[in-house]
């Protein structure tokens, strides 16, 4: 089974989601085997280009297959939707564990393109 | 002698000074260099002949996928994250590449080869007052305009005693690399605060560049304003200050040659010729 990765504003479930992908503060990998949290540091975030494309290259390393996030832009869309990582578009203004409650109910809308 | 007009705020009259200084240098048969590649406009407001358009390119790199092994190591050491490994295949961002040659140098298996980009065209022109007029000319969609300014600079039909670079406006990697290396940089200014702010970026950067520096203030109505105690504190010669004129404004726009409209610009250009003169000898 594949991690599921969700953009988040601090190294912890209950923290806040963060809505753009490549310059999101953290990851926080839920493992769907163990239900456990990793949480990734997002290198890329003060990068001045390819944030986008540094994170995806990130997630592709911790064996990630759904990623959960507000924003998301063609660079970053490109690498995931070809390493057949799935973008479900989250919501702002939601906890990374309530927002993982989401996408396990089924409520959450695969993104079939960058938005941002 | 080479010198670069440049400004950290834009609108300044960089080129407005860069053409009136070739045609006052005409017997020289002048380089002038319109260094900004993404929207040159020396040509408009300057007659010249186009004679030869070459193109110009930066390297970027092209993955074999027979020798790559998906090792990683490229885009684990890219700065820039211009290649990203996926589990079969290696994805190069050209738009995000620096042209370092760092991924080429490093990778293991030889996989990976620079091959030539364009990214935009080099114009070679002859100045009808005389002189030449070298143009960068950036594709549109390119982001990457530093290897073509350096292609500029490096174009010349042939040598002349003087080398004039209309810079872009600003102090990123396009300014620095239109800026870097000339005997003198003329900062083109107007007596505002954002004039003021933006000219003290750019003496901090040609302080960096170590590059003797000298201020025209542009649209002078009377008061230095900021500009004045900024080159004061910097202690950066302001060389002469070009009145404001609404009439100059519109005949320029028009393509007019603004030192007939305006005579004294020839004496202020001329004095500003001698100053540099003085402080490059």
């Amino acid at each position: 089974m594949k991690n599921i990765a969700i953009c988040s504003s601090e190294d912890k479930a209950e923290a806040m989601v963060d809505g753009r992908f490549g310059r999101c503060s953290y990851f926080m990998v839920w493992n769907p085997e163990s239900s456990d949290f990793k949480s990734l540091k997002n290198t890329g975030i003060d990068a001045a280009h390819g944030a986008g494309t540094g994170a995806a290259q990130v997630l592709l390393q911790n064996n990630v297959g759904v990623v959960l996030t507000s924003r998301v832009g063609p660079k970053a869309f490109q690498v995931l939707n070809s390493a057949g990582i799935k973008i479900f578009q989250g919501q702002d203004n939601i906890s990374v564990q309530a927002l993982l409650g989401k996408y396990l109910d089924q409520q959450l809308q695969e993104l079939k393109q960058p938005n941002n | 002698m080479e010198i670069a007009v440049a400004s950290g705020k834009g609108g300044t009259g960089k080129t407005l000074v860069a053409t009136c200084l070739a045609r006052i240098l005409a017997e020289y048969n002048p380089i002038l260099i319109d260094a900004d590649v993404e929207e040159p406009n020396a040509g408009l407001v300057i007659p010249h002949r186009v004679i030869d358009t070459k193109p110009a390119f930066r390297p970027v790199p092209e993955v074999d996928m027979k020798s790559c092994t998906l090792c990683g190591k490229c885009a684990e050491l890219c700065r820039f994250n211009a290649l990203v490994v996926l589990p079969s295949e290696v994805m190069v961002f050209t738009e995000l590449c620096h042209s370092c040659g760092l991924c080429a140098y490093i990778c293991p298996e030889n996989a990976i080869n620079e091959v030539n980009h364009k990214i935009g065209v080099v114009e070679e022109s002859d100045l009808l007052s005389g002189g030449q007029l070298i143009t960068g000319r950036l594709l549109v969609g390119e982001v990457q305009s530093p290897p073509l300014i350096k292609a500029a600079r490096a174009t010349r039909r042939q040598d002349s005693e003087y080398r004039l670079v209309d810079c872009p406006p600003g102090t990123t990697c396009p300014a620095i690399e239109s800026i870097r290396d000339s005997d003198f940089c003329l900062l083109v200014t107007e007596p505002s605060l954002f004039g003021a702010h933006d000219l003290e970026l750019s003496i901090a950067a040609t302080k960096l560049l170590d590059i003797r520096t000298g201020i025209i203030i542009n649209r002078w109505q009377g008061d230095d304003c900021d500009v004045g105690i900024i080159a004061r504190e910097q202690d950066i010669p302001i060389l002469e200050r070009i009145p404001y004129s609404l009439e100059l404004a519109k005949s320029y726009a028009k393509g007019e040659n603004p030192l007939t409209v305006m005579p004294e610009l020839q004496v202020i250009l001329e004095n500003v010729i001698k100053s540099v003169k003085e402080r490059v000898a």
